[in-house]
Parts: structure tokens; C-alpha cells; sequence
């Protein structure tokens, strides 16, 4: 097993090396309470069959990572990621791919490090704002209040969780929530923005979203803060498209990381 | 090599997986559940995967065999569905 020191933290990450030389670098960033394990499952294998070089890591106080008591920020978890790279000596582009938190750290590490970005992947993500922090708080005081009643956390996610993942999901929320700074940290509003001035993203970026998700309901707000960019929407599903529907996701990254396998970031802007 | 042998190998990798447990509290057999009775995490599946890899060689892609089942299959999972695959594919290796 594969640790690499990161920003103090020591992170659980794992490569699938494309068998293509010289293959572009692609970090797959997972959601809270999950673990890399869901691009594991999911899409990791087939994107570097597509000829990258695929490192998957666990965010830290998740899967095999360490779990410091604080540190949960989006910028502490764009920091990790940022260290990560470093560590690993990947100097050139990175692609990114980001689920639901995961996703929100990956706008945040594009915005901060826009020369470093390739191209850019979120499902049922948005950028970190001020608003999205509020969302994201009561978000988190719903699971809260269900942390005994794990079918009660399936029924809240609609339906789209089986009983053994609420059952995980819950015990892993109340692990985090004892142990950790987590739920303080992630909706913390400091240094967030309430918009986002034109042109703040300046990679290729594609946008799924789940067509009977929360987030589906307001992508008119959300496509609005971002430049133009690809969006697919996956009919008939909710927050969980790793989980419960891959191959559509396999069916919207794969032609399109295809064409932007070779896409470089913009050039810095003195 | 047998299933037979796959099986006792894949046996010594879990036991490295999950790090101290009592191989012949739970006699790991191919009905063996990876969640119900080893309770094998997400993340521990994962571990495992790259532990066969070393074992066995790239063409072992535990990641490429999981992505074509679904959330309820992995969940599912039983050791003797992950030695077939091991054994199958060191049979056309």
C-alpha cells in the first residue's frame, strides 16, 4: 500500500499506470465520506485504459488515509492536493476528475493553480461559494439528525442508497463528527466567494449531473457561475452517479477526456 | 495453478489486507462474503486489488472486474467469485 506525506497528512493514494508512454497524469478526487474506492469501482480502470496515468487518493480522515483532528476546509483539501502532486513529482498538466466534494476541491485547485490544470471533470459538483457553503451546512445538519436511523439517510437520498452503504455511510459520518473538525470545516464560509468574476476558470470543463438531483434543480444558478463549459445530464438518477450509474459516466468522460487528452493549460497571464 | 491454490493465496492476501485477523476464526471458503462476514470495507477491496497485481501480474485488474458489476454485486462479493476470476485469467494469461 502506497502513502505518501502531504501538507503534514499521510495520504493513501494508488496508481493505475496507462501502458502508453508518457501518459498525461489524471487525479480522481473523491466525495466526503466516501473513498477512492468509488472511482475504483466505477470508471478509474476504463480512464486509464483511455491512456492516462491514473492516481486515485484518499482525502484525509478517509479510507486508509490519516485522520488528523482538523485540517477539513476546502482549501486544507486543495493544499493536501496540491502537496500530493508535488510529492509524487508529477510536474507537468494534471487532469482532475471530482465527485460532490471532490469536485468542489477540484474548482478550488483549478482556480488557485490555473497553469497546472489540463481539464476538469466534476459530477454533481459546483464551485465553492458562499451560498454553496450554506447549502452544504444544512445539508450536513440533515445527515446529522439521522446519524441513528440509517434507513432514514437512504430514504433522504431518495431511495438511491442500498441499506449496507446508509448503514456505512452513517457509521463514518459519526466517526468524523466525533473525531474530527470535518462538519465546521467543509461549510466554513472564510476566503469564499459569492461569485466568481468572468473568465476564473480557464480550463476545458465538463459537468455531470444526475437529471433528479438537488443540484439538478438549481444547474440553471450553476452553470451561470462557470464559463462556457460541456454539461451532461444522466436521466433518471440522483446524487450518486458513481455508484449507481457508471457506465453513463463512463459514457460522457470517456469521448470526452478523449479529445482532451492532450489539452494544455492556458498560458500564465503576467 | 488450481482454484484450490488461488483460493489459499488470496486467503494469506486478505489476512494482509486486514491486518491481524483471525485467519481460522472465519474459515475463508469460496462462499466467504468479502462484506457479511469478513467485513470488508470499500477501501479494503481496493487494497486487495493491488496486493493481486503484485501477486499475479498486471494482467490481474481487479479494478477493470469490479467496473463491470454493479454497487450491489461488489457488495455481494464472495471470495470463491474473486479466485474464478484469478483463476480464469491466469488460465488465458
Amino acid at each position: 500500500m502506497a502513502h505518501v506525506n502531504s501538507n503534514g497528512v499521510r495520504l493513501h493514494v494508488q496508481r493505475l499506470p496507462s501502458k502508453v508512454a508518457g501518459a498525461p497524469p489524471m487525479i480522481l478526487i473523491h466525495g466526503l465520506l466516501d473513498t477512492m474506492a468509488s472511482y475504483y469501482f466505477s470508471i478509474a480502470a476504463a480512464v486509464a485504459g483511455l491512456g492516462f496515468d491514473v492516481i486515485a487518493y484518499d482525502l484525509r480522515g478517509h479510507g486508509r488515509s490519516e485522520r488528523p483532528r482538523q485540517g477539513y476546509g476546502v482549501d486544507a483539501a486543495t493544499d493536501d492536493l496540491a502537496g500530493l502532486i508535488e510529492e509524487l513529482g508529477v510536474t507537468g498538466p494534471v487532469h482532475l476528475i471530482g465527485f460532490s466534494w471532490g469536485g468542489t476541491v477540484a474548482f478550488r485547485y483549478a482556480h488557485r493553480f490555473p497553469h497546472r490544470v489540463a481539464s476538469l471533470i466534476v459530477i454533481e459538483s459546483e464551485p465553492p461559494t458562499v451560498a454553496w457553503a450554506d447549502r452544504t451546512a444544512d445539508g450536513l445538519r440533515d445527515l446529522s439528525a439521522h446519524l441513528n436511523d440509517p434507513e432514514e439517510v437512504a430514504r433522504a437520498e431518495l431511495g438511491a442508497l442500498v441499506p449496507a452503504m446508509a448503514r456505512r455511510l452513517t457509521r463514518k459520518a459519526r466517526e468524523l463528527a466525533v473525531s474530527t473538525t470535518l462538519v465546521e470545516d467543509v461549510v466554513d464560509r472564510t476566503g469564499l466567494a459569492a461569485v466568481y468574476p468572468p473568465g476564473w476558470l480557464r480550463c476545458p470543463l465538463l459537468l455531470i449531473v444526475g437529471g433528479e438531483s438537488r443540484l439538478h434543480a438549481r444547474l440553471d444558478g450553476i452553470v451561470g457561475l462557470l464559463p462556457p463549459c460541456d454539461v451532461v445530464v444522466v436521466p433518471g438518477h440522483h446524487h450518486q452517479l458513481l455508484a449507481f450509474a457508471p457506465q453513463q459516466v463512463a459514457a460522457a468522460v470517456l469521448p470526452w477526456l478523449a479529445t482532451h487528452r492532450t489539452a494544455r493549460p492556458p498560458a500564465v497571464v503576467s | 495453478m488450481t482454484t484450490e491454490t488461488v483460493l489459499a493465496e488470496i486467503g494469506d492476501l486478505i489476512r494482509q489486507v486486514l491486518d491481524g485477523y483471525d485467519i481460522d476464526a472465519v474459515p475463508i471458503t469460496p462462499d466467504t462474503s468479502f462484506d457479511a462476514d469478513l467485513a470488508f470495507e470499500s477501501i479494503d477491496l481496493v487494497v486487495l486489488g493491488t496486493l493481486l497485481t503484485e501477486r499475479y501480474g498486471p494482467g490481474i485488474d481487479l479494478a477493470g472486474f469490479l467496473s463491470t458489476r454493479s454497487l450491489p454485486e461488489i457488495i455481494t462479493l464472495r471470495v470463491g467469485d474473486l479466485a474464478g476470476y484469478v483463476t480464469a485469467r491466469l488460465e488465458h494469461a
